[in-house]
Formats: structure tokens, sequence, C-alpha cells
């Protein structure tokens, strides 16, 4: 029976290592499967992930960052003219039951001037000069060089004038117009032309936008200005 | 007598004296104007005369397509034209054309018979008078008509400009329904969508040989992301790459001998040089543990963009053609992808998808200046770019408010988009220009 017994005593010894073994074996694949799931070297990424993945990387969170923004126009806000004000100036509370002053007796106390009034530009052009620099060294006749009303009609003349870019830029035609006393154009002519028919072309239109832009009730020439309705004021027009 | 002569004298005298009113040589002052507002060249296309209805409206739709999208054109309203079409017929009276500011106008007949076709088209400069400055007939087929008026618009911006146009050229992209993907192609204005895959897997990201002959994409057909190559028409695609792992985003070299691509067979998703023949690596390019991926040839051959989270979030990469060192390009934000170059010749001028905020939106980048530009901004997501031919107009697709799809914008980030495909689509890529 010995032998037997060694014979199931051996048996048990490999059925139990047998056992072990193949636990062990299915433990390890499961790991395997798990731990290597995700390699993506082998066997490629998930068909959903794939294209993400070439096109953005897109499984990295990042911080939101602005790039450089278009410019935009900012909102105009309404002023009351004539006004001065502080934007950072909390409004004062009114203070109740105080006794008035003398001052709010006086009959003429709305007329007096504020002291900080000394400290205001007056008589500064209000019109919108655009682009012009009146210190510059080009651009102005000597005469009329920084004056408001030129620098308007200037602008206006800027405005309409349009000149395709793919078009050449050679040559200075110089274009002329008469000023009415009451700011209207009413009338233009070339005075030279570049020999370049487009440019040409361009500031004939110009000077015919401006003479349609004031025809309907422009500012009329102010006095000190009045000499050059009666002269023809000419523009030379580089691109 | 003297009292003759003394009154000649005094009318001579009061003669000179007086102004000279009409003239200009009395001018006050001569003032400087210089900056003249340099916009768009303002074109007139009026509806052709002696022509069939339908077809000369076909023309003048196509026409003005083209040459608004050109970048250069101001395509005028014929609603305010005063000329006497019928009375002008293939000829101009300036003068009425430059009333309305046209500085040039295109005119055209379209004749047909049974299945032909005939267009004579003419060019006018208005301010250079009656005579054409530019004069074409093309005949054919009526399904030419499309490609006719495409070459004549090449042949007007090449007049103007002295660049080649980009009128015909195409356009493939992927669009994504019931778990596929197909890779599509139409012209680049939206007319002829067409797919040029057939199997019902998932095919992606296309990118045009510089022959415009062949269409090399990404395709699951055989269950692993593998590198294919298909002729322009569609047909049997051919395998160029089917290495374990990823075989994705090719881009071609100029000369289309080589294409640029995505291999994770080492393990790692790695850019590398493969012939564009067999499919063969000639040059590993990149050897870095992090994800370097969605290469893009430069125009010359001699760069590759990339984009890789080396330094842990996607950027902008780029590396000599031959390998080296690369150099991270994208300058803000923390997710910069899919960089494609500008073609322009002389200029080294990258496109790229970015994060701004919580949107993705096209910028360029130019790498000699330095200078970024907005494409897009605050319309939904833009994403994937990809220049046009001549390097002036950026498509991309977008979800925009006008409905996602595929749009074009002016590369120096001026004007509003143009859409010119509706719906879904991915993986854009604009196709060369067409040959003469």
């Amino acid at each position: 029976m010995r032998p037997r017994d060694e014979d199931n005593r051996s048996l048990h010894t490999w059925a139990a290592t047998g056992l072990a073994l193949v636990v062990t074996l299915m433990s390890g694949g499961l790991y395997a499967q798990r731990t290597f799931k995700g390699d993506g070297a082998a066997r490629g990424p998930a068909l959903e992930d794939l294209e993400v993945i070439e096109a953005s990387i897109a499984y990295k969170k990042a911080e939101p960052q602005k790039q450089p923004q278009k410019k935009k126009r900012a909102a105009e806000e309404t002023k009351v003219e004539g006004v001065s004000r502080d934007e950072n100036k909390k409004p004062v509370e009114e203070k109740k039951d105080e006794p008035k002053s003398k001052i709010d007796d006086d009959p003429l106390a709305k007329f007096r001037r504020d002291n900080q009034d000394e400290e205001l530009d007056v008589g500064k052009p209000v019109d919108d000069p655009g682009v012009f620099d009146p210190d510059a060294p080009e651009g102005w006749a000597e005469e009329t060089k920084g004056d408001p009303y030129f620098r308007t009609l200037i602008k206006q003349l800027r405005d309409g004038w349009e000149y395709p870019e793919l078009l050449g830029a050679e040559g200075v035609p110089v274009g002329c117009m008469r000023l009415e006393r009451d700011g209207r154009v009413s009338d233009t002519l070339f005075k030279q032309k570049s020999g370049n028919a487009e440019l040409d072309d361009s500031v004939e239109r110009a000077l015919k936008t401006l003479e349609k832009t004031r025809a309907d009730s422009p500012p009329p020439v102010p006095d000190h200005l009045l000499k050059h309705t009666t002269r023809w004021i000419c523009f030379k027009f580089e691109v | 007598m003297l009292q003759v002569r003394g009154l000649i004298l005094l009318i001579a005298i009061a003669l000179v004296a007086a102004p000279s009113v009409g003239r200009a040589d009395d001018e006050g002052v001569i003032i400087d104007v210089k900056g003249a507002k340099r916009g768009a060249y303002p074109l007139a296309i009026p509806l052709g005369v002696d022509s069939d209805g339908d077809l000369a409206k076909q023309v003048q739709q196509v026409a003005s397509f083209d040459l608004k999208v050109a970048g250069w054109f101001k395509i005028l309203d014929p609603a305010g034209f005063l000329a006497d079409l019928d009375a002008e017929k293939l000829s101009i009276v300036p003068q009425k054309w430059k009333d309305v500011g046209a500085y040039g106008v295109m005119k055209y007949k379209v004749t047909s018979t049974g299945s032909k076709l005939e267009i004579d088209f003419k060019l006018y400069e208005v301010s250079k008078g009656t005579t054409a400055s530019l004069s074409r007939t093309y005949k054919g087929s009526k399904d030419d008509l499309r490609d006719f008026v495409h070459a004549w618009c090449n042949e007007v911006v090449k007049f103007y400009t002295g660049e080649d146009g980009f009128f015909g050229s195409k356009i493939a992209f992927v669009v994504k329904k019931k778990g596929q993907s197909t890779v599509m192609a139409m012209d680049f204005d939206g007319n002829g969508v067409h797919s040029l895959t057939r199997n019902k897997s998932i095919n992606m990201l296309p990118a045009w040989s510089p022959s415009g002959g062949q269409v090399a994409f990404t395709s699951y057909m055989r269950n692993n992301p593998d590198l294919y190559v298909v002729g322009a028409g569609g047909g049997r695609p051919k395998k160029l790459s089917t290495r374990k792992g990823m075989n994705t985003g090719a881009s071609w070299s100029p000369d289309g001998k080589k294409l640029a691509v995505t291999l994770s067979k080492d393990g790692n998703p790695e850019i590398y040089v493969i012939s564009a023949s067999d499919g063969k690596v000639i040059k590993r390019i990149t050897n870095d543990k992090a994800i370097d991926t969605g290469p893009a040839f430069s125009p010359d051959g001699s760069e590759i963009a990339f984009v890789s989270d080396r330094e842990g979030s996607p950027q902008i990469y780029v590396v000599s053609a031959s390998g080296g060192k690369a150099k991270k390009v994208s300058k803000n934000g923390t997710y910069n992808t899919t960089p494609t170059w500008s073609p322009k010749k002389g200029t080294r001028v990258l496109a790229y998808t970015t994060r701004d905020g919580g949107n993705f939106d096209i910028v360029t980048l130019d790498l000699d200046s330095g200078t970024m530009t907005r494409i897009t901004q605050d319309e939904g997501n833009n994403e994937e770019p990809s220049f046009s031919p001549n390097g002036r107009v950026v498509a991309f697709a977008s979800t925009r408010k006008g409905g996602a799809g595929i749009y074009l914008a002016n590369s120096d980030g001026t004007g509003k988009p143009l859409k010119v495909y509706a719906g879904s689509a991915t993986g854009v890529d604009w196709g060369p220009a067409p040959k003469p």
C-alpha cells in the first residue's frame, strides 16, 4: 500500500502544482491584458480616437489663453457735450440739513466760472483730423497748414479717393477745385495728368465725390479763408 | 485814332488783369494729398447678350464667384449698371461704366448648338477706352462651361497680377456618416461633390499630390490605420504603408516623390519620410518620447512642420527635411495643431488651428517676421486650414453661425468667409492649381 500511498501523494503534489501554475498563468494573463490594453504602438489607437490624435492631440487639456485679437471697434460712450467729468470720481452724496452757504444766495453764482475750467483747452478744433498730422513735413501747404477747415476738407477728399491695390502707383496727378463761400465745391478740373490713366481716373472720381459730398449743407468757409474762394485750390495726389 | 488805340489798350489791360476763370493757373494753394485707399478692383460682369439665357447666367455666376474669391476684385452689383447692354454687345461705352465706379468690365457671349458650346470673352479697362485688353474664345461641349469660365478667370487674374489663379482647383475633405468616414472631393467653389473612397470603413486625412493626379489618405479598411493612394477620379486604392500601428497624416514633398508621414511601427508615433512609389522609409525625422504627428512639407521641400506634445501640450514645430533638431514655432496658447504651409514662393508662412479660450480658430504665422494674423474669431469652431494654390485664400472647416461647412477666407485676415460646402466636414485639403 505504501507504494500506492506514495503514488497518491505524488499525484496530489503534481495536481496542486498544476493548479497553482494554471491560476498563476491566468492571473498573469489577466494582468497583462489590463496593463497593455492601451498600447497603441503595436495595435494602433482605437478607431474613434485616431483622427482626433492625428489632427489635434486633443486629450491634452489646456488652460484657456487668448490669441492676438482682431481689432474691434469699441462701443462709443455717449457723453453730454460741454460737460467736464472725472471718470473715476465717486458720486458725492448730498448732505442734508446743512446750512446753505452765502454764495447760494448770490444771483450771479450760476454764471460764475469754476476755477477748474482754467485748465481746459479753449478754442481747440473739434474736427476729427483722421490720420493727418499737422506737424508732418509733407502734405500741407504752409498757408493752410493745420487749419481745421482745410483739414476737414482734405479728409473728405481722401475718404473719397480709392485706388485699386493691384494697379501701379506711378505718377502724381494734380487736380483742382473751386470752393464757394458757402462751402460747396462748384467746379473741378485736372491741371496735370500723371500719364497713368487709371490713377488720373481715380483722382477725377475723388474730386467728383467731394463735389457731391459738399453739395448738401457743407460748412461755410470761415472769414479768414475767404480769399481761397476766389482761386483754384489744387491738390497733388500721391498714392 | 488815338481814341481807338486807347480803347484797344484799355481792353488789353482789362483782359490781362481779369481773373482767369476756368483755368488753374490762378491756383491759390497746392496741397499734397498722400495715401489713397487701396481697395479691391471694381469689376463689372454684366449678363452676356445675344446668348443662351441659362448658360449666360451660369457664366456670370461662376465668373463672379471666382473673381470675388480671388481677393483682388470687388464685383459690382449688375442692378446698378447704366450701360445699354443690347447696344454695346461685346464692346463698351467707357463713360457709362466709369459712372458706376467700374475700373474693369468683363463681357462675354455664349452660343450653343446641340451639345456644342462656344464662349467669347473680352476684358476692358475702362480708363483705356474701347479696345479690349484681353480676349479669349473657348470651344467645346456644354459640359465644359464651368471649366471654360474658370480658365478665363485664371487668365484675368494672370493679366492683372501676374500670378496664376486657382480656379478649377479641387478640395478634398472627409464626411462622417453612420460610423463611416468617406473621403470626398469637389471643385473649390463647392461644385461637383463626389466621393473618392467607396469602402464602408473609416477613411480620413486626404492629401493631394502636387500634380493633382492622386490623393493619399489613411483608411481602416483592413482594421489598421494604413496609408493608401487613390486616383483623383476615385477607383481602387493602392496600399502604400501598412506597417504595424499608425500610418497616417501624409504630406507630399513638392516633387511628389516622397511623403512625410506619422508611423508608430517602433512603439511611439514619429515623423518619417517615405517613398511615394513603394512606401519604403527614406528617413526617420523625429525621435522623441512624445507624440509627433501631423507633418507638412514646406513648399520648397526643405522643412517639415509637425505637431508635438514634447513640452506638455500640442504645439507646432519645424524641423529640417533632412532631420535634426526641431524648433518650436507656435507662440501663443497651449493648443496649436494641424499646421499647413502657404505655397506662396519666397515666404515661410504657416496656418494652423489654435484654441483661443473655448473655441478653435485659424491663424497664420510668418516664420520670418513672427507676425501672426487671425483668420477667424468669435464664430464657432474653425479648424484644419488649407491654403489655395497661390496662398491668397484659406479653406477650413467651421461650425459658425452660417451653418457647419467648409469656408474660404482671405489669408490676410480681411473680408468675410464664404461657404462653399454645407455640412459637417473634416480633413480639408486644397489641391494644386489646374494646368493651363
